[in-house]
């Protein structure tokens, strides 16, 4: 297990933590809710963790009782331990229902919100965490880079945990280191790059990484004062049509993810839509749903006419 | 002879108990400054650079809190909770066995309630408790001006008295 991922079970009690130090599968997920059996997520496939470190499939339920089950009280410790006791740090994040913490493991996050007047102000007593472990892959994008033509702008699609993150991670440094290109990342919730104190845990090569800045404000930024070829970002929404926009008028190219599975669904989507009808972007991929960073299918879009 | 030195040394002890007395009430003074800056320093910090808590307490510079800062940045690098850090930090340092029993509960819970909300609720935290570290300040300054002075003549008067007793 790598140190990132241990800091962030030292932060739960004890008996956890021995307990998920002795597993060696490859973890994708964690889900953890309050006095309720941990759930993990290999491969894609669920399963309940023992106290003696064992994983047992979800169909077993009921077989046995000797279940990790974290309590709430130690989730709300655990919650405190991973924003570093440091809740004003975060404070925007978990309004959105989530943290990042060292090593771009993304934790989602429910609980009780606190509102003022239809906006969430904090949330408080969680009671449910998703743990979503990053990891590098180097070399995954070889496969993806002979396949698409990245100097027309490309659209990556795919659902929860198929490796987008993972395939843009590997494509910013492939193409900076390489392939030469002037590369920025636009790594908004530090998933990407896993940036602390100025270094960043993953290898991005020779890319210029703007690190917690808001996606429209960044990718204007970056092509006034860095002239990059390729602007790489995670998680584009119809709110970036503006600086998707100028990256056309300033001639630089998007690599760009969002979520959908299908190109029916993406010309349904009145987000999506309003960003393919840029033309931004030349191709438009779909990652297989239940592999990891596989392609199924690849769209040119110069050939769709959009209404 | 040796009871005139053994006198003498008498005097002299007496004297250096009005001293330390005396540095005590100057002592307070200093520290209860130097938290008040440490305080106003992280609402800065917080306002413009959000940085953790452990980069809150390892950055602090004041030399006069220095062992309390230290103590309670290596408890939170060691692993330990904020709120156990931060008691365990207090009750460790030396450097605030000058402060009374209220003004040590009063900055524990202060300490304690750090990156507890959102910046927001810290900033108003640490105006409110800067408020009233200024008070403890008036109130240990007033107490210098009262027994300053007694303490020092009433040390030296003890010396005497007690030399004039056993002569």
């Amino acid at each position: 297990m790598d140190k990132t991922l241990e800091n962030v079970f030292k932060c739960f009690d004890k008996d956890f933590y021995t307990v998920m130090k002795n597993i060696k599968a490859n973890i994708n997920e964690v889900r953890i809710r309050s006095d309720k059996p941990v759930v993990l997520y290999i491969k894609n496939k669920p399963y309940f963790i023992l106290k003696n470190s064992d994983i047992i499939p979800l169909e077993k339920l009921g077989t046995t009782n000797n279940y990790v089950i974290v309590t709430f009280a130690s989730l709300k410790n655990a919650f405190a331990g991973l924003c570093e006791y440091s809740i004003y740090k975060h404070q925007n994040d978990i309004n959105n229902g989530f943290i990042t913490v060292r090593g771009g493991h993304r934790i989602g996050i429910c609980g009780t919100a606190v509102n003022n007047t239809n906006n969430i102000k904090s949330v408080i007593d969680i009671t449910s965490m998703n743990i979503r472990i990053a990891r590098q892959y180097i070399g995954c994008s070889e496969i993806f880079l002979k396949s698409i033509n990245i100097k027309k702008g490309v659209l990556i699609c795919g659902v929860p945990s198929t490796g987008k993150t993972t395939l843009l991670r590997d494509l910013s440094r492939t193409l900076s280191e390489n392939y030469y290109e002037k590369v920025s990342v636009i790594d908004e919730r530090s998933e990407i790059s896993s940036t602390f104190n100025g270094k960043s845990i993953f290898d991005m090569g020779l890319c210029d990484v703007y690190c917690n800045y808001p996606k429209s404000k960044a990718i204007i930024q970056a092509i006034r004062t860095m002239s990059p070829n390729l602007i790489v970002c995670d998680e584009l929404t119809g709110d970036d049509i503006e600086s998707v926009i100028y990256t056309i008028n300033y001639g630089v190219k998007l690599i760009a993810t969002v979520h959908c599975d299908n190109l029916n669904n993406a010309l349904k989507n009145p987000s999506i839509l309003s960003l393919l009808k840029t033309r931004a972007f030349g191709e438009i991929v779909f990652l297989e749903s239940k592999s990891f960073c596989k392609i199924d299918k690849i769209y040119n879009l110069e050939d769709i006419e959009f209404d | 002879m040796i009871k005139y030195i053994g006198l003498l040394f008498i005097f002299v002890t007496s004297v250096l108990i009005g001293f330390s007395l005396n540095e005590r009430l100057n002592d307070k003074i200093k520290i209860l400054k130097s938290i008040k800056s440490l305080l106003q320093q992280f609402k800065i910090e917080i306002t413009y650079q959000m940085p953790t808590l452990t980069q809150l307490f390892s950055e602090c510079t004041d030399y006069n809190i220095s062992q309390l800062t230290n103590n309670i940045s290596e408890n939170l690098k060691n692993g330990l909770t904020s709120e156990k850090s931060i008691i365990n930090g207090i009750e460790c340092s030396s450097c605030v066995s000058v402060l009374s029993k209220e003004e040590k509960y009063f900055i524990t819970d202060v300490l304690s309630k750090l990156g507890t909300s959102d910046t927001d609720g810290q900033i108003s935290l640490l105006e409110n408790a800067v408020e009233r570290i200024d008070y403890y300040i008036e109130n240990a300054i007033e107490d210098k001006r009262k027994n300053s002075k007694v303490y020092m003549t009433a040390s030296i008067y003890i010396g005497l008295v007690i030399i004039i007793v056993l002569l």
